[in-house]
């Protein structure tokens, strides 16, 4: 028999036997290919191998549902089909330069946006300030405005009897003569003197 | 439909788009899940996210290959062979081949030690190929004839894979 087919049939025994249930035939072809402590030590393994998988605790199992494979499939299926679907070059550079044109709109849009934006947060800002600064300066406009602005009115009847037109000039520089004394005395004055308390006496001493 | 044959619903799946054809795959994720999710978790050294990954990954490549699916052979060896030849090129991968080499460093020091009987660490320490080929027979207890499908070799052939991965994995685990 080649080695090949004792290989065969000594895993065949293996699996089966331990060495001393094997018949005189089966325990001649073993030890042909090795030792009783080789075939022991092999069917032990087997035997532990079987034990160990049986009691060995597996993958988890809880989370592996068939829903989660199908959504996943899904999704995968949905993008080999799109893959896979024939388009023409040209049909595909018409759509890249659509949606580059439409992202270039969407972008120009939003930035004349932004700045308009701006320009009216400028205005709010501006117009706030303006109209604390000139409630301040309006109050005290008015109050100087008012008190500069009034009218001057003279009183009429001192004016009446104040002032006064000489008839001829005096020369003040030089000393009072008879002569200066007597066209004092011939002056016409509008207003009563007598009225007068600061010349009533000055007349009377003159006279 | 829970009453159909594996290859009828693979049938009704490659044949219809619409709702039959997704409760046709919803029953086989059903059947196939469980026993899929722990072949991958014991075959990609006890690696829970990635074996979860891994089914999702396996039941999109038959919705994918549905078309190519042959309704006269059997769906179990077929999407065993998927499943196997995932865990193929995973190993193949530079990040496993990588843990793989930095596991077989650390591996003699970890069986010399007190993990030495971890039977799980042994097995972990297996070449992939021989892993697979544990965890189909042991775990998932699949027939010799069934492994030969997948493998797509001879019943004795599988049978010896079976022997060399038990001589492998009875050298490092002693008893």
């Amino acid at each position: 028999m080649k080695t090949g087919k004792n290989e065969e049939r000594i895993y065949e025994l293996l699996e089966q036997f331990n060495f001393r249930e094997l018949s005189a035939e089966d325990k001649r072809l073993v030890l042909s290919e090795m030792s009783e402590t080789e075939y022991n030590r092999m069917r032990h393994t087997i035997i532990d191998t079987e034990c160990f998988y049986s009691s060995s605790i597996g993958p988890e199992e809880e989370e592996f549902s068939s829903e989660k494979f199908n959504r996943k499939q899904d999704k995968e299926i949905l993008i080999i089909k799109l893959l896979k679907y024939p388009v023409q070059l040209y049909k595909v550079a018409a759509t890249v330069l659509v949606v580059f044109g439409i992202y270039a709109i969407i972008q120009y849009s939003g930035m004349s946006k932004r700045n308009n934006q701006l320009a009216s947060l400028d205005t709010v800002y501006i117009h706030k300030t303006d109209t604390i600064y000139s409630k301040i300066i309006d109050t005290v406009k008015i109050i100087t405005e008012k008190i500069i602005s009034e009218p001057h009115k003279p009183n009429k009847l001192i004016a009446q009897n104040n002032v006064y037109v000489p008839n001829k000039e005096i020369d003040y520089s030089r000393e009072l003569c008879p002569k200066d004394i007597d066209m004092i005395k011939e002056m016409s004055f509008n207003s009563d003197l007598s009225n007068d308390s600061s010349l009533k006496d000055f007349v009377v001493a003159i006279k | 439909m829970k009453s159909l044959s594996d290859e009828k619903l693979m049938e009704i799946l490659a044949t219809n788009n619409d709702g039959q054809g997704r409760i046709a795959l919803d029953c086989l994720y059903k059947r196939y899940s469980k026993p899929m999710l722990n072949f991958f978790y014991f075959s990609l050294q006890n690696d829970n996210e990635k074996a979860k990954d891994f089914v999702h990954d396996l039941f999109i490549r038959i919705i994918e290959n549905k078309n190519k699916f042959n309704t006269k052979q059997q769906f179990k060896p077929w999407i065993y062979g998927i499943a196997s030849n995932m865990c193929k090129n995973e190993y193949r991968s530079n990040t496993v081949i990588q843990k793989f080499r930095n596991h077989v460093t650390q591996s003699a020091e970890i069986i010399a030690s007190e993990k030495e009987n971890d039977l799980n660490n042994c097995i972990c320490n297996l070449k992939q190929e021989h892993r697979s080929l544990i965890v189909m027979r042991f775990k998932l207890k699949l027939s010799i004839s069934e492994m030969a499908a997948i493998y797509e070799c001879p019943e004795g052939t599988i049978k010896s894979r079976l022997f060399y991965a038990t001589k492998e994995l009875s050298k490092i685990y002693k008893l």
